[in-house]
């Protein structure tokens, strides 16, 4: 009725302008009326998916995360300790090779943009190392602008990763090898430092690096979580926030846990244009590290936390009772533009399902469970739960 | 006799002749004044201009929906994988598609509950990440 309508009030003003117009206008008229009687033919409904979560507070449709090159259930688990080797003097050392290159990312159904990446995913390579190894990365920048690693961290000032300091900026075709010790322990990320800032970091050049303590923490299934946002129009607002990259994923195919098992959550904010970024975990509390610096929760019994931009800490908590339960920043803003995801919570019996019913296995519970650096260079078996 | 009937008829014959081209000139000499002073307007799809999509009108058909109308007008067809009310991305259904021909027309459908005597802001966002917004106040009951 409304299509008839609309059709009828475009042939109207044909119709008046073919009164006034030239023979260019009636021939574009009728091209126009064509084009409108064409869609009669075959008009149909196209039908939106409506997936659990939040009611019709939601992304239509699904991203392709082959296409992408990452999936963001991935993204929560896949640590990168690097190539391993042990130098004359007992430390660990840690390789790793990180290139940036411009890549278009799909971070919402249907919806590109065009990134900067490291290693072709936004966010970069969860580099994870135990305090006190020896680093060493390789950087690349294959992309179409200046970049740096800048890592948040202990390391002299050559190593910094800014403009004008040491190697300053990575020209695209140049490289350098960043090397430092990992230290202190704890929640860290690195990004680039290129200028324009605000655009180098935007566009995606960030990722996690956690230093676990050499001691180490308590048995968790652990899972790192980057709240980023996009603003896909430029002009200085997001429209897409998240965590992980691609809007609502989290809601469309919810993270599997067991009731009752320590979860942690490596948390960090690297949201452009707005102050802070929060997480809130629904019907639980957790204790709070701020920065993971620390063996003790610098908050405990919380269940709403913030962070500024950079800002990061590991937040722990167990889910008492199965159930679907929601985890989002309490900027309501935020959660109705795509940052909220849903918990999949439980019994031992009914955990395989869940993995399965979101594309999951058993390497993947494997990793989320032996997350810490102490086992690096052990490959992940399959087929283990 | 028949001379001077055939010299009346001549007569007539010029004057009708005469008062021709002169409706013919009145005619002639209108459509060009008329050409003159009219401003042409252009008309789609031949002169329209590249990226001319927009919102058309937003409806309130019913409590509880939103109808939005849109009309691409350029010369490329325009993709709406998303929909967004208020600030928040919502379920959708659309007529005929999402990928919307060049110079043709689609209808989006939401299901949200709009309040009566309040300021609605309907925002389409393109696979390119381009927005359109469109205001709506919601109608009393």
């Amino acid at each position: 009725m409304i299509q008839q309508k609309l059709r009828q009030m475009i042939a109207r003003r044909d119709l008046f302008r073919i009164g006034l117009g030239s023979l260019a206008g009636v021939m574009g008229a009728a091209a126009l009326a064509q084009s409108a009687s064409a869609h009669q033919g075959h008009e149909h409904e196209e039908e939106v998916e409506h997936p659990s979560g939040h009611g019709s507070n939601l992304m239509v449709g699904e991203v392709n995360h082959i296409n992408n090159g990452f999936d963001p259930l991935q993204l929560l688990v896949d640590w990168d300790y690097g190539k391993v080797t042990q130098l004359p003097d007992g430390r660990v050392l840690r390789e790793f090779e990180i290139v940036a290159y411009d890549r278009e990312i799909e971070i919402a159904p249907g919806v590109f943009f065009n990134a900067w990446t490291y290693n072709g995913r936004v966010p970069g390579p969860s580099i994870r190392c135990t305090e006190g190894d020896l680093l060493r990365i390789h950087f690349v920048n294959a992309g179409s602008h200046p970049h740096t690693l800048h890592f948040h961290g202990f390391h002299t000032a050559e190593m910094d990763g800014i403009p004008g300091v040491g190697p300053g900026e990575i020209n695209p075709g140049q490289e350098f090898t960043y090397e430092f010790e990992a230290a202190p322990f704890g929640c860290h990320l690195y990004h680039c430092h290129a200028i324009p800032l605000k655009r180098h970091l935007h566009k995606g050049l960030y990722g996690a690096f956690i230093i676990d303590p050499k001691q180490g923490r308590p048995p968790a299934r652990e899972f790192m979580m980057i709240m980023n946002a996009f603003d896909t129009n430029l002009d200085g607002d997001n429209e897409i926030y998240t965590a992980n990259t691609v809007g609502f994923e989290y809601a469309r195919r919810p993270i599997p846990m067991k009731a009752g098992e320590l979860i942690r959550v490596y948390l960090i904010n690297v949201t452009e244009f707005d102050p802070i970024n929060s997480m809130h975990v629904h019907a639980t509390f957790f204790n709070y590290y701020d920065h993971g610096t620390t063996l003790e929760p610098t908050h405990r019994t919380i269940d709403v936390i913030m962070q500024s931009q950079a800002q990061r800490g590991i937040l722990e908590f167990r889910h008492r009772a199965p159930g679907h339960y929601m985890f989002h920043a309490h900027q309501s803003e935020f959660t109705e533009l795509g940052w909220m995801g849903m918990f999949n919570v439980t019994t031992e019996e009914n955990f395989s399902a869940a993995l399965e019913s979101v594309g999951l296995d058993a390497e993947w519970d494997y990793k989320s469970t032996h997350g810490s650096a102490a086992i690096s260079g052990t490959p992940a078996p399959t087929g283990q739960s | 006799m028949l001379k001077k009937i055939a010299s009346q008829l001549l007569r007539l014959a010029n004057r009708a002749v005469l008062l021709l081209l002169f409706a013919l000139f009145l005619v002639v000499s209108a459509y060009y004044a008329y050409q003159y002073f009219t401003p042409q307007t252009p008309i789609a799809p031949a002169q329209v201009v590249a990226g001319e999509f927009s919102i058309e009108q937003i409806l309130l058909p019913e409590p509880g929906v939103i109808q939005v109308e849109v009309f691409n007008g350029s010369q490329e067809a325009v993709i709406i994988p998303q929909v967004l009310v208020d600030d928040a991305y919502w379920a959708f259904t659309v007529v005929p598609s999402t990928t919307i021909s060049a110079t043709s027309v689609a209808t989006f459908t939401l299901p949200y509950a709009w309040v009566a005597g309040e300021l609605h802001v309907v925002r389409l966002i393109t696979s390119r990440g381009e927005t359109f917004d469109g205001e709506v106040v919601g109608t009393e009951q």
